[in-house]
């Protein structure tokens, strides 16, 4: 995927920051020849605080990152965080429904000096884009990781409400990806169930409560780790285990998964920087 | 019927303009399709904690009481997961009409006493205006400023993510 394409990547905020997602995207993206350009000079897509406290006009920070990528040549965006990958789809449809909100957007996008281009664009998840690619490993898995069961964990975003993307109450894509990575996708049943999102922050009881439940369904499954597709799924999934003493699940993000699966050594996925050590791996 | 605020503050009148105002905007249109199946709350992780379910907010909404919803926790401890948006039978927007709620309940000085999210959200949009992007360490440090009681139990795991370079 280049430039060419009209693909552009949005990192979003939680992206650097994460453990080990930009290391091991970029170790995955470069031995699959993906190029992911970064759309230039993106901002902030405001996320739920936008919408809690504009409204419907919370869609002017999402519109002014489609703005941005549509000027430099964009046709469609690409992310790997949920909550990025709901706020921009959300203002797309916001905008295409509503001529007067995409009118007054657009004139404050001007207003502030943005550019004078398409502020809504189509909007694909990372893990669509790497799906899409087909099986990838071409080696079998070393015999410490084959047979490793792997829990997909899409959190609320990815699939809800969006019936084009998976099928809303019943992913599949990432149990599939997992499957064809060589590793023993898990069956539980709380593979959608909410982390708690940003209200860990003020309301870390009740979060906790979410995950607990989420860990301990996959454990009552005997995974060996989950796989997850957004950052604050991560952080909020492995940090509730430390706080809760529950007994440990490693917590990785699905380009994690795949840089083993692909033969990646290990120091270049950052798994040193998740909380909780992936020891079986 | 369990009315949440015994010491009302809002005339008649004022809660019937704010009403009025809700019910034109695009939120407020779709609310009247609901019909009360209570499959919103059934599928909402945090039904539990609110005083309120959806289903209920939305009940309330139709009855004309803005000010016990305007005050309610539950507008804001919605985690915008989109679950009940997903089955409702009516396709309601039940995240948006909390938006509108929360929009409102601000600016009408209405939002419940000890409520916190709104903090979290003024300091993530504040700092997204400012500085373009926004930190998790420096979004939890300003939030920490104004609610110090609920850090001490954040506190090693921002020494665990120190420890990682995650911050
Ligand atoms: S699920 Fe929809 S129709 Fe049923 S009570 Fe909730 S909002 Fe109303
Ligand atoms: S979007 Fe809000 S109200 Fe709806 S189910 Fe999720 S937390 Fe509950």
């Amino acid at each position: 995927m280049t430039m060419s394409d009209g693909f552009y990547f949005y990192p979003g905020c939680s992206y650097e920051t994460a453990a080990g997602y930009k290391e091991s995207v970029d170790a995955v993206c470069s031995r699959l020849d993906i190029r992911l350009e970064e759309v230039p000079g993106w901002n902030c897509c405001g996320s739920t605080a936008g919408f809690s406290l504009q409204g419907d006009y919370g869609v002017y920070h999402p519109a002014l990152v489609m703005a941005r990528a549509s000027r430099a040549g964009a046709k469609e965006l690409v992310t790997g965080c949920n909550g990025c990958f709901n706020t921009l789809r959300k203002t797309r449809k916001l905008l295409l429904q509503d001529q007067d909100l995409y009118a007054r957007t657009r004139d404050k996008i001007l207003q502030e000096g943005g550019p004078d281009s398409a502020p809504q664009l189509p909007v694909r998840h990372l893990l669509q884009v790497l799906s899409s690619r087909g099986k990838m490993h071409k080696s079998p898995l070393s015999p410490d990781m084959s047979g490793l069961r792997v829990a997909a964990y899409y959190g609320c975003l990815f699939s809800r409400p969006w019936t084009d993307v998976d099928d809303p109450e019943h992913p599949q894509m990432l149990d599939r990806y997992i499957e064809g990575l060589g590793f023993t996708p898990v069956n539980y049943s709380l593979k959608t169930a909410c982390c708690g999102a940003a209200h860990a922050l003020a309301y870390r009881e009740q979060t906790e409560m979410l995950v607990e439940r989420i860990i301990r369904s996959m454990q009552d499954k005997q995974a060996d780790l989950a796989a997850v597709i957004c950052p604050l799924c991560q952080l909020n999934l492995e940090s509730a285990q430390l706080s809760l003493g529950l007994p440990r699940l490693p917590v990785l993000f699905f380009t994690q998964v795949a840089g083993l699966a692909l033969g990646v050594p290990k120091k270049e996925l950052g798994l040193d920087k998740l909380l909780i050590e992936p020891g079986k791996i | 019927m369990r009315f949440l605020h015994s010491h009302k503050t809002l005339e008649p009148e004022h809660q019937e303009t704010l009403s009025r105002s809700f019910f034109q905007g695009r939120a407020g249109k779709e609310v009247q399709h609901c019909i009360q199946c209570g499959t919103c709350s059934g599928s909402c992780p945090l039904a539990g904690e609110m005083d309120l379910g959806p289903r209920r907010v939305l009940d309330l909404l139709r009855d004309g009481f803005m000010e016990d919803v305007l005050r309610s926790r539950t507008i804001w401890l919605c985690v915008s997961c989109n679950a009940c948006l997903t089955r409702c039978p009516r396709g309601i927007p039940v995240p948006d009409v909390m938006y509108v709620l929360r929009v409102m309940a601000l600016e009408h000085g209405l939002a419940c006493r000890g409520y916190k999210m709104p903090d979290v959200y003024q300091g993530f949009l504040r700092q997204g205006e400012k500085r373009g992007r926004v930190s998790e360490s420096r979004l939890a440090a300003g939030y920490g400023l104004l609610h110090p009681s609920d850090m001490p139990g954040r506190l090693s795991l921002a020494l665990r993510l120190l420890r990682r370079r995650r911050i």
